[in-house]
């Protein structure tokens, strides 16, 4: 089979899988109590609602049809390229979604790339330096960031940078009032990028070591040691290229747990990102918004599945397409 | 298949956070909310007109926005981070007042026939829109004919009294009788019944009046979800709306057309949690905020921060599903209320900023002397329990939606109290949407909740305890139902007499207090921390109307 033809096949099995996943949304989240027309009926308001318009609103929003007619309708829309409108407010989904992409990316993309630089250094010394004081530090530092909750990292950093040193703002993503610029805009980043980075660095660094140790023992690399090679070049030149190709497929895992742990994380530090969306969208009961927003996710997660198995035959000619 | 797992892996973990972290939102402690009010044949409190020369520039307002703004549609159910909203740019006809009063706003006063029936607003004249539109009365009538229509409208029962609402509701004229506007400056409402109590039930929630050259042409039904509504650009309050910027900040500026001057230039609502208000406040980077009494005097002893309270127009209260056999016996109700240490929830929760209240009856005049106080008492809430043969295996499920602090104590007091008088009580804390869906469905014990304005009008207890508005046609959430005491409700409204309307009155809180209707635990203080540049801040019991005022606060 030509990498063509495996791609298209790869890319084939990922259409079942994504309306199967579409269907399972819908399914477990109609299951789910909770009435998106009731949500709206403050009982503290104390001013109910006329039954007309209970079922006025219910068949505006097409609540009043079946629920496998719903999805249909759903679908359909779905293949004119509509996600529907926003219960709450009537808002095209898409609109809501693309309006959270800029910030989402910055944040996640930012994260991520720190996570890496810091990750795989890290990884690499507590890998040279086995069983040194070194590696256990590192060892444990990976493991506190893993363990300790992220809200509670934002909370704790937010109490020590922004309130008792004063070196960054609360929330947000700019200073309001005022035209964005770049040092406001990495203020703001800093902090929620930092802690979303955390909670991935641990992973990656002990990925990398792992991954380095095992190369480490091959024979390719006493061959290149008795060749009289100096130890930084087998390291560098030898051994690391081969030890971080299982990192790709870490990467991939880790664009779903970005999505996670963004959700925490965008809470805290008030950004507008995805995360927030669904989060409101879960708590109003806005079906079109949580369909919508796990219909990209899944889009991104699986596309991100597709292109770390590709990256994979590409950097490691061991591995066969059969 | 590897891939299959990996997504439906990672799409549970991101459900799961989400659901996990929505169930820690927080939202201000207190409440508001509910019709209020009034009496009525002289005209409100009368500010002047002002001509429209503006002032010197008054600052840039930035203030907390507790909840999640959804859309500002004054037609649409009235929750509490809209209100705060459309409190800015939308104006009314008459308004509550921070001191329990009415107040003039873009009616200058208002006059009430002898019978009840027939209300005429003085509007006040040469007043425009903020897009320079001239504002007239035939603004008002297009809003009130949209007010009265059932499935446009979340209010419409407040106007069910309408003459001719009948045959326009049907479809069967677009005139309505019950409402006219005879000059550009005169609006009239005529009612086929008496009913005294219609200022009270207009003057809550916050009821923008809207612009008819903006939204005259679009189909009622299209109205609900109208770009309008998510962007209102033409104003008639003191703010015109800037932007929306979602999950970060709404923007307004002074509206140079308000029918008074406005001194604040610039307002932005920050949406933020309250941990991080309360830090952003600390730091400067918020003016205002709602806050709660954990951390009232924490704030009030910053050096640049005030905190300002005032009463709760509204109650703290627990609701029972009295309709279902175990809470049927009013002793059952009368023993929880001896049960709980009421003082003790004041004291340790509300850090003593709070007073007992033991009916929901709270104007002047309507409270008689002898209600039963329902103190701390257990003996005798075992005593009630025996002789009501309350079934001590019953397992109350107490639902809520946690996140509240004080709230989240008191159920914990709660719990504590009662099992002290061997009545198991389970704590559940619930998202919103299920819990609303509980209450409709009837499958709940006991919920936790507070709110309502009935400082002012005797007649705004109905909604909560009247047999005509059970969960959701209104907010009975216990579904309370005495004929007895819907009638006394009926009478008083019908009447102008103040004197024979505060004995009716009387008469329903003799009885509600001694079947205990609700569970009534205390009337808190509303909490507000406030950078002291804020100047000429009014604090409001009821929070979703705090920033009614804010026309006349500059920020220094």
């Amino acid at each position: 089979m030509t990498r063509g033809t495996w791609i298209l096949r790869r890319l084939a099995i990922s259409v079942p899988v994504f309306f199967g996943i579409t269907l399972l949304t819908f399914t477990l989240v109609r299951l789910t109590p909770g009435d998106p027309v009731l949500y709206l009926i403050d009982p503290a308001a104390m001013t109910g609602a006329p039954e007309e318009f209970i079922a006025a609103r219910r068949a505006e929003l097409g609540l009043d049809r079946p629920a496998p007619i719903q999805y249909l309708a759903w679908l359909r829309e779905l293949g004119q390229g509509n996600l529907g409108y926003s219960h709450i407010n009537g808002r095209p989904v898409l609109a809501m979604i693309a309006e959270r992409v800029e910030p989402t990316t910055r944040l996640m993309g930012t994260a991520l790339l720190l996570a890496l630089l810091i990750g795989i250094p890290l990884g690499i010394v507590a890998a040279l330096k086995q069983y040194s004081v070194l590696d256990y530090a590192i060892a444990v530092l990976s493991l506190a960031v893993i363990s300790a909750p992220a809200f509670f990292l934002a909370l704790g950093a937010i109490y020590v940078f922004s309130l008792r040193l004063d070196l960054t703002p609360i929330g947000g993503m700019g200073t309001i009032g005022r035209t964005p610029n770049l040092l406001d805009a990495a203020r703001h980043l800093v902090l929620p990028a930092v802690i979303l980075a955390l909670s991935l660095t641990g992973p990656i660094v002990r990925y990398t070591r792992a991954s380095l140790l095992e190369v480490l023992t091959q024979d390719y690399l006493a061959t290149a040691r008795a060749k009289g090679l100096r130890q930084r070049i087998v390291v560098t030149r030898h051994a690391l290229p081969n030890a971080l190709i299982p990192i790709i497929s870490v990467v991939g895992v880790m664009i779903p747990l970005l999505f996670g742990g963004s959700v925490i994380v965008e809470q805290i530090f008030s950004w507008p990102g995805m995360g927030q969306l669904v989060l409101a969208a879960i708590g109003q009961r806005d079906y079109p918004v949580i369909m919508g927003i796990t219909m990209i996710v899944a889009l991104l997660v699986l596309a991100s599945s597709v292109l770390t198995d590709i990256a994979y035959t590409m950097v490691d000619p061991r591995i066969r397409i059969a | 298949m590897r891939n299959a797992f990996k997504l439906s892996r990672a799409i549970t973990i991101t459900v799961a956070i989400a659901l996990l972290v929505g169930a820690c939102t927080t939202a201000p402690s207190g409440t508001g909310t509910s019709p209020g009010a009034g009496t009525a044949t002289q005209p409100a409190t009368q500010p002047a007109t002002q001509p429209a020369t503006q002032p010197a520039s008054g600052g840039t307002l930035t203030v907390h926005f507790p909840l999640k703004p959804s859309s500002f549609n004054p037609l649409g159910q009235p929750l509490s981070s809209n209100q705060m909203v459309m409190t800015l740019v939308y104006e009314t006809l008459v308004a509550l007042s921070p001191e329990d009063t009415y107040e003039s706003r873009i009616a200058s006063g208002y006059t009430v026939s002898t019978d009840a029936k027939t209300y005429t607003f003085r509007l006040r004249p040469n007043v425009k829109w903020s897009d320079g539109t001239a504002f007239t009365s035939e603004d008002v009538l297009f809003t009130f004919k949209l007010l009265m229509t059932p499935d446009v409208s979340a209010h419409a029962a407040k106007l069910s009294g309408v003459k001719g609402r009948a045959d326009f509701v049907a479809g069967k004229t677009t005139d309505v009788p019950g409402l006219r506007a005879p000059d550009a400056n005169t609006f009239v409402i005529e009612l086929d019944t008496p009913n005294s109590a219609l200022i009270s039930a207009l003057s809550w929630p916050f009821i923008g009046i809207l612009p008819k050259h903006v939204l005259g042409q679009v189909a009622p039904k299209d109205l609900a979800t109208h770009r309008f509504f998510l962007a209102p650009t033409t104003a008639l309050g003191p703010f015109k709306f800037v932007k929306w910027e979602t999950d970060q900040f709404v923007e307004l500026e002074r509206n140079p057309n308000y029918w008074r001057p406005v001194k604040l230039d610039r307002i932005f609502l920050r949406e933020m949690t309250a941990d991080a208000a309360s830090a952003a406040l600390e730091k400067g980077e918020l003016d205002l905020a709602i806050t709660n009494a954990q951390d009232a005097d924490r704030l009030d002893r910053l050096p640049k921060v005030t905190v300002d309270s005032s009463p709760n127009p509204g109650i703290n209260l627990i609701s029972l599903a009295n309709d279902r056999p175990a809470f049927k016996d009013p002793r059952v109700r009368q023993a929880f209320m001896y049960a709980i240490d009421r003082k003790g929830i004041i004291q340790t929760v509300h850090a003593g900023r709070g007073t007992i209240v033991n009916t929901h009856m709270r104007a002047p005049g309507t409270v008689p002397p002898g209600l039963e106080a329902y103190a701390f008492n257990p003996a005798k809430a075992r005593q009630l329990l025996a002789d009501a043969k309350w079934d001590p295996n019953y397992v109350i499920k107490m639902q809520w939606i946690k996140g509240v602090k004080d709230r989240d104590q008191t159920n914990e007091i709660v719990q504590a109290n009662l099992a002290a008088v061997g009545v198991k009580m389970v704590l559940e804390p619930f998202e919103r949407a299920p819990l609303l869906e509980a209450y409709s469905k009837r499958t709940f014990d006991a919920t936790a909740y507070g709110g309502g304005i009935y400082t002012i009008d005797g007649d705004s207890v109905t909604v909560p305890i009247s047999c005509t508005t059970p969960y959701p046609k209104g907010t009975n959430i216990t579904h309370y139902c005495n004929p007895k005491v819907d009638e006394l409700l009926d009478k008083a409204r019908a009447i102008s007499d103040e004197a024979e309307k505060k004995r009716l009155y009387q008469e329903v809180a003799k009885i509600t207090n001694a079947e205990v209707t609700n569970l009534w635990l205390n009337v808190a203080d509303t909490l507000y921390a406030r950078n002291d540049r804020v100047k000429g801040f009014r604090p409001y019991g009821d929070f979703t109307q705090f920033l009614l005022t804010a026309w006349n606060w500059t920020v220094r």
